[in-house]
């Protein structure tokens, strides 16, 4: 039983790279508290806990056991999520997945199943829904002030980003590929702004870095929705150079245009590297922490989680279908190939 | 006066870029083009897409897929061009007194580099308690120039009302 005046107990399977965004949120908040961690990589584990004061296992079996642990945030590989998602969800614990939820349609229905069945809180970690930026968007098209919307551009192109492109996520056979890596994350919020989930896929990739790639580290993915209206989400880890950030987040509405301007961030420096915008301090610690807060709230049943997760199943069938019209080139309905 | 969009300062020095190699080999196009207006004004602006389009990529063949919406108010596609630059475009009208675009953007990706031009740019910024306003100043926006953009068009709009992707040629 949650205890509401306490915090909530969270463990973390797999203390890689998101995991550190998702401690250092924790360690700010006080609905919630960092109470266990595992790895397969047990050493890493036992080093995390040491640093983290808490436990430390090296198998997810023992963490499951801790029932100290009342959540559970895996941030594991992709391939691994619908199993570990079962398991978790299995053994009573609220889960935070990070994102994609599964890597294949019938996968992210297994494990919504499995949370539903159990009455338990399933969130999926599109965490860009929390970022200010698109909780202003997103507040802006309620207020009726730009129309209907009927286009959205969401543009997150950035440079080579090894190591933490591990080889885990360049091999399309356990990262799912960029549609289903990173792509869910832009499908979630062109279907959110638009206020529908979309209808067909077309996509177009590219191995910018290096032709050997396996998966299509610049992808532009086009969807349609049943209103006819568009969205165009196009991510990169593959500029040049290697610093290059660039991000724009744009609706179309029938009576207006809402937009994160390039100079958003409000600082514009001239140095010896040339022009460069610089973003604004806090941003992505706040997107966690948000991310997290509503995740803490959905398992105490305060709350409707968020995205819900249809939305978060929705995201798996379009990027699963991005990957065919990769593979087949040509546009692939939504529902028709999975 | 007023010019094309081919004519733009920005996007004219974006072209040079690209042709001097600045950012090395191009390998993707988005253009954004979103007026205020009556239908008429979305037919120019169709057009003048297609153009500026084609000033990028020089005279190709695109593998396209577009989409309309019902009142073919707005309309978006993301194509493959022959030489394999990924080419994307939105282009749509909000009801309204014509007056200046409300976005007009064209990013240009290469292999080394990008650019990304403000069509609306350069522009002042006027503020004053009745509130803001941005007048374009040098070469005046576009009266949009009759293109030859009519058998694309035609294809853009078949492939929108077919869901299925098109070869068209620009
Ligand atoms: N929300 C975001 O913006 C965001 C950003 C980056 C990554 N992610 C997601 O987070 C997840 C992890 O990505 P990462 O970059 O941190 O990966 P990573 O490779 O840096 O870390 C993964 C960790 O999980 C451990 N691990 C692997 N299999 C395990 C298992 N079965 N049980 C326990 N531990 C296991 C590994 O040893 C490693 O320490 C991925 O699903 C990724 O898509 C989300």
């Amino acid at each position: 039983m949650t205890d509401h005046g306490m915090p909530l107990g969270i463990g973390i399977v797999g203390v890689g790279g998101i995991a550190l965004s998702h401690m250092a949120a924790l360690r700010t908040m006080t609905s919630a508290q960092l109470v266990a961690v595992c790895d397969v990589d047990a050493s890493r584990a036992a080093e995390v806990a040491h640093a983290e004061r808490c436990e430390g296992y090296g198998s997810v079996e023992a963490l499951l056991a801790d029932d100290a642990v009342e959540a559970v945030i895996v941030c594991t590989p992709n391939m691994t999520h619908e199993a570990l998602g079962v398991q978790v969800l299995a053994a009573g614990k609220h889960l935070l997945m990070e994102k994609p939820l599964a890597m294949t349609p019938a996968g992210a229905r297994a494990v919504a199943n499995e949370a539903a069945e159990r009455g338990l809180a399933l969130a999926v970690g599109h965490s860009h829904r929390f970022s200010d930026q698109s909780v202003a968007i997103r507040e802006v098209i309620d207020s009726g002030e730009i129309g209907t919307p009927r286009f959205v551009r969401v543009v997150m192109n950035g440079g080579w980003i090894w190591p933490g492109w591990q080889a885990w996520v360049l091999n399309p056979a356990l990262s799912g590929g960029h549609s289903l890596h990173n792509g869910t994350h832009l499908i979630d919020l062109a279907s959110w702004w638009i206020g529908e989930p979309a209808t067909s896929v077309f996509s177009v990739g590219q191995h910018a870095t290096s032709e050997s790639l396996e998966i299509y580290d610049y992808l532009v993915m086009e969807l349609g929705f049943a209103n006819g209206a568009s969205a165009v989400c196009e991510i990169s880890r593959g500029e040049r150079p290697r610093s290059a950030s660039y991000l724009e987040l744009t609706v179309v509405g029938t009576k207006g245009v809402v937009s994160r301007e390039w100079d958003a961030e409000g600082v514009l420096a001239w140095t010896d590297t040339g022009l460069t915008a610089w973003a604004a301090d806090g941003f992505a610690e706040r997107v966690f922490v948000r991310e997290l807060e509503a995740f803490v709230a959905s398992s105490r049943s305060e709350a409707e989680v968020i995205p819900p997760v249809s939305a978060a199943i929705h995201a798996v069938d379009v990027a699963a279908a991005s990957e065919t019209s990769l593979r087949e080139g040509r546009t692939i309905e939504i529902g028709a190939s999975v | 006066m007023s010019a094309p969009l081919t004519t733009q300062p920005g996007f004219t020095r974006a072209l040079a870029a690209v042709r001097g190699g600045e950012i090395g080999l191009l390998r993707a196009v988005a253009l954004d083009l979103v007026a205020v207006g009556g239908g008429d004004a979305l037919q120019g602006l169709r057009i003048e897409a297609i153009g500026v389009l084609r000033a990028v990529t020089g005279p190709s063949s695109v593998e396209l897929q577009a989409h309309s919406t019902s009142d073919g108010g707005a309309t978006t596609f993301l194509g493959r061009a022959g030489h394999g630059v990924v080419v994307n475009a939105h282009v749509s009208v909000v009801a309204g007194e014509r007056r200046e675009c409300l976005r007009a953007t064209i990013r240009l990706v290469g292999t080394h580099g990008s650019v990304l031009v403000d069509l609306l740019r350069p522009r002042l910024d006027v503020r004053t308690a009745a509130g803001m306003r941005h007048p374009s100043f040098g070469a005046r926006r576009a009266e949009v120039s009759p293109g030859d953009a009519a058998e694309a068009l035609t294809a853009i709009a078949a492939s929108a009302r077919s869901g299925q992707t098109i070869s068209i040629t620009w």
